[in-house]
């Protein structure tokens, strides 16, 4: 029976934890190469954009290796970068389109009160005494006026009494 | 009652051109149960110097000179005195002495006759 020696023994088992650890982190790395697609969860209105921005590795150094993207691939990528870029300039005018409608609003609805006050104004009569009842004005209205704002006054009187 | 708006009105009516106004005052002022308002309308209708004006203020039982307050009675006379061409008064007041049929409206105008003849 041959002997084993200790310093064989360790290297061997050395061996074996190193295949061992290989095989592990290339499962890893094939787990994480499936779920790559969409790593921020970009939503669009509440619905997770579904389309696939972000390439998988494998698939790309595929295309690397390969050094020819077929024209159909090249148009679909190209495709989704634009829908993407599109989908951003969408949100963006949304917020835009948000922000005019309540700027307009606010405008429209001070617009509206400053209207409201001018026609309060507008009929609001202002007439002082002072003016009214200024001799040198009563002196060019007719005596019939005269005579009824005078019968009023002195109807007040006896009232009074 | 707006003594001030009262007021007013009586100076511009007394003021105003339109014979009508003197009517007015005749009707609405000298037969107002307030002194103040009868005070006010003699003094306006004095001052209008007009014959029609100065016949209600001088003729008239109970109105002007005649009126049963000594108050509104001496202020109208006082406005008579005040007066700048007396003429059209004094002509009133001796038609009023040789004519009228009561006896106290004569007696008035003959007194007030006398004062205007010192005054002048």
């Amino acid at each position: 029976m041959q002997k084993i020696s200790p310093l064989r023994s360790s290297i061997e088992a050395f061996n074996k934890f190193k295949a061992l650890r290989s095989n592990k982190a290339e499962k890893t790395e094939k787990a994480n190469q499936a779920t790559q697609t969409n790593p921020f969860g970009i939503t669009f209105k509440g619905t997770v954009i579904q389309m696939d921005v972000f390439e998988k590795a494998e698939k790309l150094d595929a295309a690397k290796e390969n050094n020819s993207i077929s024209l159909k691939e090249r148009m679909q990528n190209t495709g989704k970068l634009l829908a993407s870029a599109w989908v951003g300039t969408i949100n963006k005018f949304s917020s835009l389109k948000t922000n005019a409608i309540a700027f307009g609003n606010k405008i429209k609805d001070s617009t509206i009160a400053a209207a409201k006050k001018i026609q309060e104004i507008g009929n609001t009569k202002v007439e002082f005494d002072i003016f009214k009842y200024n001799v040198s004005r009563l002196q060019n209205q007719p005596v019939s006026e005269l005579r009824s704002m005078l019968s009023n006054e002195l109807q007040g009187v006896n009232n009074e009494q | 009652m707006n003594s001030r708006r009262v007021k007013n009105i009586i100076e511009a009516l007394g003021k105003h051109k339109d014979e009508e106004s003197i009517q007015v005052l005749n009707e609405l002022g000298t037969n107002c149960p307030i002194d103040e308002i009868r005070e006010l309308t003699s003094k306006a209708l004095i001052r209008k110097n007009t014959h029609n004006a100065l016949e209600l203020m001088i003729v008239n039982k109970g109105k002007g000179i005649n009126d049963l307050s000594a108050r509104v009675a001496m202020c109208a006379i006082n406005e008579l005195l005040a007066l700048k061409d007396k003429q059209e008064a004094i002509k009133i007041l001796d038609d009023t002495i040789n004519m009228h049929s009561e006896k106290e409206v004569q007696d008035t105008a003959r007194s007030v006759k006398a004062l205007m003849s010192f005054s002048s």
